[in-house]
């Protein structure tokens, strides 16, 4: 019977919800007073692996799995991921977990704060830095959203080994074209506004929110920035504003659909001077034309009277086609749904800060 | 030596569900010195206690015989034999 596993990260725990016969079944909160930073679903094995980034405010942060679709969870004695005692620094949580390539079984990667890009090639149980980004000349001059600095994004490209792109709040996007020996910043386009005198196009230190690949050509990217909303053509060597026919630029969360050629989702808000939704009503935009238009998806959605807001990774997709979304507010609401309307799956949850999901058969 | 770590319920299901933890250590020993024994031992009680870098996590307070090691000489502090250590959750989070 097929089934879809909603994985929710929260401030203070995971929430598990599956939905089987068009009913949403909401489990007990696992991992119960940690900070989720990241779920991830690796589907390239024969039984779908879990990951959760679990922070504790007290305790630390640690990389957890489950092999078994959420009923336990396992991690490893030692560290799953540490920064090596030259940094100086230490690891404060995960915020990204990244299934690499289909043809890379068992590559993983992770996205930190502070900001540093990690390699698993054990399907993602143990964790090695990776030193070139780390000792980038840029790093002493990348700062800190709000969140805290953090690698949010990393995005393999799906026919080019040697290929990967990343970004971080704040500093951009940086991309390697060798396999991750070198980077170089990937960021002309994307504009500064919270420097004097906006807005103001430097080579780094763009604070990006979130960029996703578009699922038919992967040189095609969409990029949520600190007030902007890009495209890139040439995975990342020039963005240029798609922001043209959305009610607002400003936003956390950006998705690709995962089949529809040149479709994206945003979740607009005013602008960062005013993080609420447009008329504060809570809306889904989608593109189908890679952001020439858009237009809301979907009814169903609260307001007005929404004052809450979708942090950057608290949107998804489940890679169903049609597609399904999925998005967690601060507030503590989950909904699913899509072009036919919305459904809240969960209310008074912690803050959600991850959603994941995945149809299973 | 033998040292006593008090371990809170919290961090039992790192200790195989125990709450005193006894820990020989090579006298004299530190508080770090006795996290270093504790790390070959339940590494992953340890990673809880302190990072990478070796510095006890800022919400998390560690008992000397009642002594807030902060107070002495932080994981310089020295433990004297058949010691009680205790681990405790600082006050924070929401």
């Amino acid at each position: 019977m097929t089934e879809t596993l909603l994985l929710a990260g929260t401030r203070k725990g995971l929430l598990l919800s599956r939905r089987r016969d068009g009913v949403w079944h909401n489990e007990p909160l696992a991992l119960p007073m940690n900070a989720v930073y990241a779920v991830a679903v690796d589907t390239r094995g024969p039984v779908p692996r879990l990951f959760a980034s679990a922070t504790s405010e007290h305790w630390g942060p640690t990389v957890l799995h489950s092999d078994d679709l959420g009923a336990t969870w396992s991690e490893p004695d030692h560290a799953p991921a540490v920064l090596p005692e030259d940094t100086g620094a230490a690891l404060a949580r995960i915020w990204q977990i990244q299934p690499g390539r289909p043809d890379e079984r068992d590559v993983v990667y992770a996205g930190s704060e502070p900001a540093a890009l990690f390699t698993s090639v054990d399907g993602g149980i143990t964790f090695e830095l990776v030193r070139s980004l780390w000792d980038h000349p840029h790093r002493p001059q990348w700062g800190a959203g709000a969140g805290g600095q953090a690698i949010h994004t990393i995005l393999p490209h799906p026919r080019d080994p040697d290929r990967i792109l990343i970004a971080l709040s704040s500093g951009g996007c940086y991309r390697t074209y060798d396999g991750g020996q070198t980077w170089e910043a990937a960021n002309q386009g994307v504009k500064v506004t919270f420097l004097p005198d906006p807005p103001q196009f430097p080579e780094f230190g763009q604070c990006v929110h979130k960029v996703a690949q578009d699922s038919a050509d992967p040189e095609r990217l969409y990029l949520q920035n600190h007030n902007g909303v890009y495209r890139s053509d040439d995975w990342g060597g020039r963005w240029t504003s798609i922001a043209d026919g959305l009610p607002a630029e400003f936003g956390f969360s950006i998705l690709a659909d995962p089949h529809a050629a040149d479709g994206a989702y945003v979740i607009p808000l005013v602008s960062d001077g005013f993080r609420f939704a447009p008329d504060f009503r809570c809306r889904v935009y989608g593109t189908r034309d890679a952001g020439a238009s858009w237009s809301e998806i979907g009814a169903g959605l609260p307001g007005p009277g929404f004052y809450s807001l979708v942090l950057r990774d608290a949107f998804a997709t489940d890679g169903a086609s049609p597609a399904g979304l999925y998005f967690g507010t601060r507030d503590g609401s989950l909904y699913a749904g899509g072009a036919d309307g919305w459904t809240e799956v969960a209310n008074h949850l912690p803050d959600v800060l991850s959603v994941r999901a995945v149809v299973i058969d | 030596m033998t040292v006593t770590i008090r371990v809170p319920a919290a961090l039992a299901a790192h200790s195989g569900g125990r709450r005193e933890v006894l820990v020989t250590a090579a006298a004299p020993t530190t508080v770090a010195g006795l996290l270093d024994r504790l790390a070959a031992e339940l590494p992953a009680l340890e990673r809880r206690i302190r990072d990478e870098r070796g510095s006890i996590r800022r919400h998390v307070n560690l008992y000397v015989d009642g002594e807030d090691i902060r107070s002495l000489s932080g994981t310089e502090t020295a433990v004297p034999e058949n010691a009680d250590v205790t681990v405790m959750a600082a006050i924070s989070g929401g």
